[in-house]
């Protein structure tokens, strides 16, 4: 991303506002005081994760999807690089059970690094003011895909 | 007013299934009705042998590797070609009714528009249907009938059976009488099944349309896919233990083995239990285990299957019929692709193009107004990817520069003359760890697939098979140095006609 790794890190960091670029979530929040979040998919489904590790200084953050109906086991890791002082790489790995549900899971949070990088690049950029509700507004996950199929030609 | 199409389709159902192609058990006088008034298509093929890359090899008129929906979970682009757009465009009013899955099922996120309509409680329009209400297999998911279902009969979703098991893999659990693998008699009621609610569907849809319309009305089954778990109501039309075992399954373990070990390695790693190399079966359950009375029961249930949706396509007919249109109605019928059900000890389906998978029906009742001259027969190799511009040619409509396939013939003759001399089928499927690319071209009486190099083929291996004189698919001719030159033709034809593969690959989205 072309985006200094602190301010990747800032939004990433902010565990509770990880709706504001994963385009499969409409909305997260922590619960209380606590490394609780519970995240609500576009599907309807709501899942409480523990945040299990925030680490600054290698800018590394990892939580678990408690076990549910959907899955036995999870660990997910965001880690933020950065590559020169304008630029980063950051990579969002996960580690689950059941490996069938691995796939969509990944496609969800392959999406969610699409849309990180656009936020971040778009505001870092400066070129306009964009408030993280509004950029989400873009993302591939809202319902206008239901629309007519152009005739190609 | 010009010619209405209702085209339907089920689901993995074999060429065999009707009686108009030999079927012996299912009476299926509707569907073999409609091929007596029309043509039957002797050799068609899928593009491909699992849903999701079929469907959208149907619907955009294009060869897998161009529509680029390489496997079961790779979901077609919202803006890709469609077919029915191009009738959309023209003034048709359009509808799919059942089953689409060009986008995957399985989806925690809510990504996917199919998924999200119910839920939405929207019905299109989609991919250039004005209407969609869709179904699958059961009651799970968030599509039209499994909201239904779950909505008006909360009691019925337990009667199912699960498709997938607690770990989302494909459920090798046996049911039934015997222990097959994914058999069931369902305790719902037989108005509430999935293949009466499509009917169901259909009707009200069609009711809804004023006399003079011109429609495209896509009806898609998805039986008799598994779980094979018809409503139990229906369990006396065919009982199992009356049922004679299938020409394709051999009944002697040693000499079926052997067939299998002439084969590229895969098929008996898989037959074995070694080796599941593709998420279509269930990695749980070890085909060499299967045995006769499974066979007969799973033969049996499909037999239900395949009655049920020919009475709910003369439900159908009698609607069109009733509304004046039927003289002005083409009516086709086919499937996405095959099932094994038994031949060389094998159920389900995945990278194996044999005729179980390869061979499917396609029949097509001209509007009998159009006066259009069919032969009873079409002997030469047509494809799924010849539809769209069949549906084309029947609107009266130039078929599209990105379709692939031409418009179906009406004779053996018309097919020399439109090019109909061969006809593709690819497979790719990339999923834990295994990767299984195979090509496959049926031309000349011969079916002749390439191996590409992935995780358990080096790229030398093959399958060529003389169909006139080994219908049945048991000598794999491709090592006999007596036929090299007819499989070097045939590869080299192969080669030469396969569209390019659109690169990168789209990702993989969902298992299915």
């Amino acid at each position: 991303m072309a985006v200094p790794a602190a301010v990747v890190w800032a939004r990433i960091a902010d565990a509770g506002s990880i709706a504001n670029w994963f385009p499969g979530f409409s909305k997260s929040y922590m619960v209380g005081d606590t490394w609780e979040r519970r995240v609500v998919a576009l599907s309807g489904i709501e899942t409480s994760e523990d945040i299990v590790n925030v680490d600054g200084p290698t800018r590394r953050l990892q939580y678990r999807i408690r076990p549910n109906f959907l899955v036995k086991q999870h660990l997910a890791t965001v880690d933020v690089i950065a590559t020169s002082e304008d630029t980063c790489v950051v990579t969002y790995a996960t580690e689950m059970e059941p490996r069938a549900l691995a796939l969509a899971i990944s496609s969800g949070t392959r999406d969610a690094l699409i849309e990180l990088k656009r936020q971040v690049e778009l505001e870092y950029s400066g070129t306009e003011p964009v408030s993280p509700h509004s950029l989400a507004k873009s993302s591939p996950y809202q319902i206008s895909p239901l629309q007519n199929s152009s005739e190609k030609s | 007013m010009g010619r209405k199409i209702l085209f339907i389709t089920t689901d993995q159902m074999r060429y065999d299934a009707f009686g108009c192609n030999g079927g012996m058990v299912a009476r299926t006088p509707v569907v073999d009705g409609l091929a007596a008034q029309g043509t039957t298509y002797r050799r068609c093929s899928p593009q491909s042998v699992v849903c999701m890359p079929s469907r959208s090899t149907i619907i955009t008129g294009q060869h897998v590797g161009t529509h680029g929906v390489w496997m079961n979970g790779v979901s077609l682009p919202g803006d890709a070609p469609s077919v029915a757009a191009v009738l959309q465009a023209a003034g048709y009013k359009t509808a799919l009714l059942g089953k689409a899955h060009f986008e995957p099922f399985f989806d925690p996120f809510g990504k996917f528009p199919e998924n999200a309509m119910a839920r939405l409680g929207t019905h299109g329009p989609h991919r250039g249907f004005d209407h969609m209400e869709l179904a699958t297999h059961g009651p799970n998911g968030s599509l039209h009938y499994a909201q239904w279902i779950r909505q008006n009969h909360p009691e019925a979703a337990q009667w199912f059976f699960p498709v997938l098991d607690a770990q989302f893999d494909v459920n090798g659990t046996g049911g039934g009488d015997t222990g097959a693998p994914q058999a069931h008699w369902n305790e719902v009621p037989r108005e509430w099944y999935h293949t009466e609610w499509i009917a169901d569907r259909t009707i009200d849809w069609l009711d809804s349309l004023d006399d003079d319309a011109d429609w495209f009305c896509w009806v898609s089954f998805p039986d008799p896919h598994h779980p094979w778990d018809p409503p139990q109501s229906e369990r006396g039309r065919v009982d199992w233990r009356d049922l004679d075992l299938p020409e394709g399954y051999i009944a002697d373990r040693a000499q079926r083995e052997a067939v299998l070990d002439a084969k590229p390695r895969h098929y008996r790693h898989w037959y074995d239990g070694d080796l599941v190399g593709n998420y279509e079966a269930p990695p749980r359950w070890i085909p060499n285990t299967l045995t006769d009375d499974q066979v007969r029961e799973v033969n049996a249930l499909v037999h239900v299957e395949n009655e049920l949706i020919d009475e709910a396509i003369g439900r159908i007919m009698k609607r069109v019929t009733a509304r004046g249109w039927d003289n002005d109605t083409d009516v086709l019928v086919t499937t996405d692709h095959g099932e094994f059900q038994g031949d060389f000890g094998l159920l389900f389906k995945g990278p194996y193009h044999l005729d179980a998978l390869t061979r499917i029906p396609l029949i097509w009742r001209p509007a009998p107004s159009a006066a259009v001259v069919v032969a009873t027969e079409v002997i030469a190799p047509v494809g799924l990817v010849d539809l769209a511009p069949t549906f084309c040619a029947i609107a009266g409509l130039e078929a599209k520069p990105w379709m692939e396939g031409k418009r179906l013939p009406v004779d053996d003759a018309e097919a020399v003359a439109l090019g109909h001399v061969r006809v593709l089928t690819e497979w790719d499927s990339s999923i834990f760890g295994i990767d299984m690319h195979v090509r496959t071209i049926t031309r000349d009486g011969f079916v002749c697939s390439a191996y590409l190099p992935g995780t358990v083929h080096d790229g030398s291996e093959g399958e060529l098979y003389d169909l006139a004189n080994d219908p049945l698919q048991h000598v794999n001719l491709w090592s006999d140095t007596s036929r090299r030159s007819v499989r070097d033709d045939l590869l080299s034809d192969l080669w030469d006609s396969l569209p390019e593969q659109a690169l990168p690959l789209r990702p993989v989205e969902a298992p299915v």
